[in-house]
């Protein structure tokens, strides 16, 4: 296990079936990416980054090729064992914050801990110290729909590293975010690779966001298979 | 585990109007089913055809909830959550909501019978009859659409 790749993408395809014909996504990607790496996935947008950060969560199957966690091919395993794989050793920050809307922050972020069946004492302890890391402590009462765009992404953030996972998977973290917000997250970013040490994989089309990365996973635009009308 | 919390925060006013429709159903098929204005043959029909319409208001129902549900579902499939725990939870409301609307619809049913004097054949029996049948009919509605959880497709919802 300590010698292998923490994820390892061999060959990978997606296809998808469209009016007009096939698309086939990756064009048969191989990556390695090592313990403690910060990896961030570039390309520009439509060229299935989130397909990809999908398919190594298990949320998705591929079309084609193997991708391997922490030495286990996701695909390979059934949904009740990959869901409990996901929960315990992989974060997920989607595109959008995907937070609960009818639950306080403070719940929201104790969730993964819940799903977990932590005890109660010690998810309230966890979930304090990630809030308080994220300087959300004032905001633990409040609900997801009086959060700023910046605030919601900190505490989606919050949300995935609570159960301290091996890997954290991030789906455009600052997208959509304006300027100012996109300076603040981005330092902090950086802190939670140094903090963590965990592997992070970034999905991004941001440049600017790309170079904080240590390594660079581009992905090929997508090949188009046009079916011949008669 | 409780993830009820995340799911059900307030009482749904669709499981409201659903608990009602059931007690209505439930209602109609116990004083019909205690008539003896009409021959057993059309009885049997008109009560069954009452429970099978329950079947059908349940199930439509508690779709329309986990189609309400989906993204929440979804989120926290993708946290880790399981299929069958979250199953659970959307069984236990819902078997909360056909035991109130089967209750309130005896109950309904019970005292207008009793007080008709067209009801002939009410018993003790036929009134758990009705009860039970209604009980089987919503339940049945309301698993075959609360299975759809199982079958999320998590990566397409929270696109």
């Amino acid at each position: 296990m300590s010698d292998q790749p923490v994820l390892k993408i061999e060959n990978l395809t997606k296809t998808f079936e469209m009016e007009y014909g096939k698309v086939f996504l990756f064009g048969g990607l191989c990556a390695e990416i090592e313990k403690g790496d910060f990896a961030a996935i570039t390309g520009p947008t439509g060229v299935g980054k989130t397909t990809l950060i999908n398919i190594i969560a298990g949320l998705e199957p591929p079309s084609q090729g193997t991708v391997t966690v922490l030495g286990k091919d996701i695909a390979s395993m059934d949904d009740a064992a990959t869901t409990q794989f996901r929960g315990r050793n992989i974060g997920i920050v989607f595109q959008e914050p995907r937070l609960l809307a009818d639950v306080n922050v403070f719940e929201n972020v104790e969730l993964p801990l819940v799903i977990q069946d932590v005890e109660e004492s010690e998810r309230r302890d966890k979930t304090k110290e990630i809030l308080d890391f994220f300087g959300l402590t004032r905001k633990a009462s409040v609900y997801p729909a009086a959060l700023s765009a910046g605030e919601s992404r900190k505490v989606a953030i919050a949300r995935a590293l609570v159960t301290e996972p091996h890997i954290l998977l991030m789906d455009e973290p600052t997208g959509g975010l304006d300027a100012s917000t996109i300076n603040i997250l981005t330092p902090l970013l950086r802190g939670i690779h140094y903090l963590h040490k965990g592997t992070i994989l970034m999905a991004t089309n941001s440049l600017n966001l790309a170079r904080i990365a240590s390594r660079e996973v581009p992905i090929t635009r997508p090949r188009i298979m046009m079916t011949c009308q008669s | 585990m409780d993830l009820n919390r995340y799911l059900f925060t307030s009482t749904n006013r669709s499981e409201v109007l659903t608990a009602l429709e059931i007690a209505l159903s439930t209602t109609a098929a116990l004083i019909l089913g205690s008539s003896g204005f009409v021959g057993w043959f059309s009885l049997i029909m008109s009560a069954g055809g009452l429970l099978f319409g329950v079947f059908l208001v349940t199930m439509f129902a508690i779709s329309l909830q986990v189609s309400s549900k989906e993204k929440e579902v979804a989120i926290m499939r993708a946290l880790g959550a399981k299929g069958s725990t979250i199953l659970r939870g959307f069984l236990i409301r819902l078997a909360l909501v056909t035991i109130c609307g089967c209750l309130l619809g005896v109950l309904i049913g019970y005292s207008l019978a009793s007080l008709s004097a067209e009801c002939s054949l009410l018993s003790v029996e036929a009134v758990g009859l009705t009860a039970l049948f209604s009980l089987i009919s919503c339940f049945s509605g309301g698993l075959v659409a609360a299975k759809r959880v199982l079958h999320l497709k998590i990566g397409e919802v929270l696109r």
